[in-house]
């Protein structure tokens, strides 16, 4: 659990401190982006530090496709 | 272009496939690869031909042209959902191979977050850079698989290769699906690179690319017939193909278990092939949400790819059965019908715009 | 008069010889600080600025009929050390016709008209009408000499300074060829390259640099060979120059890189004048300084580290393989000791089982992980290396003694380092030797740490991580806004005959040696 908090300390603050040093300037909705793609990160950091297993983007697809793809493949067995 | 496309499509392709394809066609492989290769070919034909139609347009803003920018916006965030996900499986499948056979004690995350770090870098650094760099990593990885394949000589035995069709025609196009999904349906992602091509050079763009492709398809086929003649139909069973040719491989007791090489041009391509996936998403959801092309949003969406990499990945098994299943028709579903809607309409709109040709094209040229 | 035996014809661009010149104000035309009539004003002005100068001489003199016109020559004593040549004299006798005297005809209106209008002296003279401007030409070294009722003073070139003469190179020494290497004064080197490059397309632009240093820079260039843009380019860059005090080329290229903090050089430096005029004919724009030998070559791309002008004195087979020794040379000074550390640590399965023994059996009672050992091993090589450089010649012997003995034996049979580990980092650090350009040797040697690091944490994966970054970073480095990777990544095959293999020079000679450049060149051409 500790040695997962470091890396995802590691990994986002890493990434902020690498963008703070190289941009210069950024328009607002690039800054509304960027705010968005992170806290999406969060998400799944959180997610991933206790182990949750929260919905996530391949539960998202499954259900969506998943009868389609079996079928597919049971067909070409 | 023709460098960048090639190193795509080899890179990560030429360890993941030789082994499930076999699995799935036996002795018909290099026959489904030819398949979808085609299939493949006819995409780039597609592409080719929608970027001489509108020159210097990447795929959102001609389309957002065509279908309008609410169905634009639709149908991309599936394909960017898509782009995501085949990042992180890039990468995934780096880290998953480097777990299981050669650095067995480390988490997986140091691979892939290194991995992650070195493409964003690289992306930052822009696509001019990225060409120059990746024709000298590619020299390299393709040497040294050539290489493995030559030493591996004395132990080929054609007799593995037939018979050809054991079981029907069915593998061959179970086969043939597999590898559409992955890796050819992905030749989509370069209708966002295509504009970026030098005035100079783009009278030969579209030989060199055709050119990359089938050199591609031939280097996959001799992979593959090289897995068969060494392992016969036991090679379906082994996840990396490659990878153990070159650990039986031996020469004169000096060169043995060589397979770190084949790791390494493995991370090699399979980081050059992050780098582009990583380019065009930055690229995609930029264009979507109007910008032009936004470096800022390179490091989030790595850090999204790392993150979907230890989150999504419930098993390893699990894993497998998304990639051969769930895979195809997501990524048909994301790349194909765009493509294919965007094709139609302006095939459509061609007889009827033939004279009105100058003025739809100048109006496309204000940058989003 | 006296019959003008012409001076030397000099390679300056600055002066011409055996006329006279009044200088003003460069830009305004008008004086700052104009001279004034009355000898005792100009001079009372001159010792109060140079004032506690022990080595400011001010030396009176009568002239004329009666001895009644005065005049005074102020001069630094340290500048101007050959006394035999009396300058006063010298100007007087161009007045005088050939008798034996002093001169004594002579009266300060033959002097004023004879200098004022160019009138042909045996030394060259200027006139100078300013006093600020005055006080520069002393410092410069020149004699001056100040009339009384003249607000103009005559300046004499006089300096001479014992300079170091022209020898043998001591860092770039080669086999066969040429030992001719540059000195301190600017004007010597000069010459050298213009006896090489006998043509006016060889163009000297002259810069002076801010401060109190006031040195002479001078860049140079074939007209034909070299680009425009990239000319441009470095005309902007070296604008720089002129605030700041420069005390050597090095300066200079450190005002001009594209990328400060990039461990890899950006120019190259020679002191020898067949490298500088070999890169001159490849369109590069050399620069050198007042006061240092070193000849600064501008683009430096990173093939061209690896060519030394012995290359093209030798035959051709030998020169490709000395140049893929070197190519190699340079993979072994950077990967050697980190692919050691991988090898050994995580990946024993590549190294041949007779040799993995060996090493096992050598490694057997270090108490230190291979990591910490070749850091230890690397780092009193480097010791020594710097304490090498700085040895007084006496001692020099002594300490290559105790060197050998510390890092070899010693190492070895206390138990520190295995035997192994000592070949490691001597051929690490020959081989970073093999490579004719030092400021690139450096960089490996900087670069060799964090491969180090990386390989000790994550074996070949993170040795990978490393060179891909370096790589990245390499791809990403101009110089002078040319990709630095030139001939190898924007893949140019026509410019790979001199990187990889030399090319019979009947083929290079007859062709531009640098197409891309020579076909941008043609095009613009045709295209005025």
């Amino acid at each position: 659990m500790g040695e997962q908090i470091m890396v995802m300390a590691a990994a986002f603050g890493g990434i902020l401190l690498y963008d703070w040093l190289t941009i210069d300037k950024l328009t607002k909705r690039e800054k509304a982006l960027y705010a968005g793609l992170y806290f999406i990160c969060l998400y799944m950091g959180i997610d991933y530090v206790n182990n949750k297993d929260w919905f996530d983007i391949i539960d998202l697809i499954t259900p969506v496709f998943g009868d389609v793809s079996k079928a597919i493949d049971d067909y070409l067995k | 272009m023709g460098i960048l496309f090639f190193v795509f499509m080899t890179g990560s392709s030429i360890i993941n496939i030789p082994g499930p394809l076999i699995s799935k066609a036996y002795n018909g492989a290099w026959l489904s690869l030819l398949v979808s290769g085609a299939l493949g070919l006819l995409v780039l034909a597609s592409i080719l031909y929608l970027n001489k139609r509108y020159p210097g347009l990447s795929f959102v803003e001609y389309s957002r042209q065509l279908m309008g920018s609410t169905l634009t916006a639709l149908f991309c965030l599936i394909t960017i959902s898509f782009l995501l996900q085949m990042q992180s499986g890039i990468v995934n499948d780096v880290g998953l191979f480097m777990v299981s056979s050669m650095l067995r004690e480390s988490p997986i995350y140091a691979f892939t977050f290194l991995i992650f770090a070195v493409s964003a870098v690289t992306v930052r650094a822009g696509l001019e850079v990225m060409a120059r760099m990746f024709t000298l990593t590619m020299i390299l990885t393709t040497g040294c698989i050539l290489l493995v394949l030559l030493i591996a000589l004395p132990d080929y035995d054609p007799t593995q290769l037939l018979p050809i069709m054991p079981k029907g025609i069915k593998p061959v196009l179970h086969g043939a699906y597999f590898t559409f999904g992955f890796p050819y349906v992905e030749v989509f992602l370069f209708t966002m690179l295509l504009p970026f091509v030098n005035k100079e050079s783009a009278n030969k763009l579209s030989k060199t690319m055709v050119a990359a492709l089938c050199i591609n398809i031939i280097v996959l086929c001799v992979s593959c017939v090289c897995a068969i003649m060494i392992f016969g139909s036991f090679a379906g069973e082994m996840p990396y193909v490659l990878f153990s040719l070159a650990r039986i491989v031996e020469f004169e007791e000096i060169v043995q278990r060589i397979e770190s090489i084949i790791g390494m041009s493995l991370i090699l391509g399979s980081y050059m092939k992050t780098s582009i996936t990583l380019y065009v998403l930055n690229l995609f959801v930029s264009q979507v949400f109007g910008m032009k092309n936004s470096r800022a949003l390179v490091m989030p969406l790595a850090l999204m790819g790392f993150l979907m990499g230890l989150v999504s990945v419930d098993s390893a098994t699990d894993w497998g059965r998304i990639v051969s299943t769930v895979h195809p028709v997501w990524s048909f579903t994301a790349f194909m019908i765009p493509l294919l809607l965007v094709l139609l309409l302006s095939l459509i709109r061609k007889p009827r715009t033939k004279p009105l040709g100058e003025p739809n094209i100048a109006k496309s040229n204000p940058s989003e | 008069m006296t019959n003008n035996s012409p001076g030397t014809t000099q390679a300056s661009s600055t002066e011409s010889s055996g006329t006279v010149k009044t200088s003003t104000d460069q830009s305004t035309g008008q004086l700052e600080k104009p001279l004034l009539e009355q000898l005792q004003d100009n001079i009372a002005f001159l010792e109060e600025t140079f004032d506690k100068s022990s080595d400011i001489v001010f030396r009176h003199w009568h002239y004329g009929p009666e001895l009644k016109y005065s005049a005074c020559s102020v001069y630094y004593d340290s500048l101007v050390q050959e006394d035999t040549v009396n300058y006063m004299k010298i100007s007087l006798q161009d007045l005088t016709t050939h008798e034996i005297g002093p001169g004594m005809n002579v009266t300060p209106q033959d002097i004023k008209a004879f200098f004022e209008h160019d009138g042909v002296s045996a030394k060259k003279a200027t006139l100078c009408d300013d006093l600020e401007i005055l006080i520069k030409e002393i410092s410069n070294g020149r004699l001056v000499i100040l009339f009384d009722q003249w607000n103009k003073a005559l300046c004499y070139k006089a300096e001479s300074v014992e300079t170091r003469q022209v020898n043998e190179s001591v860092n770039e020494s080669v086999v066969q060829g040429p030992r001719e290497s540059t000195v301190e004064n600017l004007q010597k080197n000069l010459g050298l390259l213009r006896l090489r490059l006998k043509t006016p397309k060889f163009k000297l632009e002259m810069i002076t640099a801010g401060g109190e240093t006031k040195t002479t820079i001078v860049y140079g260039y074939v007209e034909d060979k070299v680009d425009r843009e990239l000319l441009a380019e470095f005309k902007k860059r070296i604008e720089q120059v002129k605030e700041v005090e420069v005390l050597e080329t090095a300066y200079i290229e450190q005002l001009i890189e594209d990328s400060t903090y990039s461990p890899f050089p950006q120019h190259r430096y020679t002191e020898r004048t067949d490298m500088a005029v070999a890169a001159l004919l490849d369109g590069k724009i050399a620069v050198l300084a007042q006061g240092t030998g070193g000849i600064l070559l501008c683009p430096g791309l990173f093939t061209e580290f690896f060519q030394s002008s012995e290359d093209y004195y030798q035959r051709t087979i030998i020169s490709t393989l000395v140049r893929w020794l070197r190519i190699i040379a340079f993979m072994i000074a950077l990967m050697l000791p980190s692919a050691y550390i991988a090898l050994s640590t995580f990946h024993p399965e590549l190294i041949p089982t007779v040799l993995l023994l060996a090493i096992l059996n050598a490694r057997e009672g270090i108490p230190l992980p291979a990591f910490f050992e070749a850091l230890l091993m690397e780092f009193f090589f480097e010791l020594m290396r710097e304490a090498g450089v700085r040895l007084p010649r006496p001692v020099g012997s002594a300490v290559s003694i105790v060197g050998a003995l510390v890092i070899g034996d010693a190492a070895i049979s206390a138990g520190i380092a295995s035997p192994i580990m000592v070949i490691v980092v001597a051929l690490t650090g020959i081989a970073s030797f093999t490579i004719p350009q030092y400021n690139i040797a450096i960089s490996l040697r900087i670069l060799r740490f964090p491969l180090m690091i990386s390989a000790a944490i994550l074996g070949g994966f993170g040795m990978m991580i490393c060179l891909i970054l370096i790589l990245l970073h390499l791809c990403k480095l101009r110089s002078l806004g040319q990709p630095y990777l030139a001939p190898l990544a924007p893949f140019r095959l026509t410019e790979l005959r001199d990187v990889i293999i030399r090319v019979p020079l009947k083929t290079m000679l007859r062709n531009p040696r640098n197409l891309h450049n020579h076909k941008r060149l043609v095009n613009r051409k045709n295209e005025e």
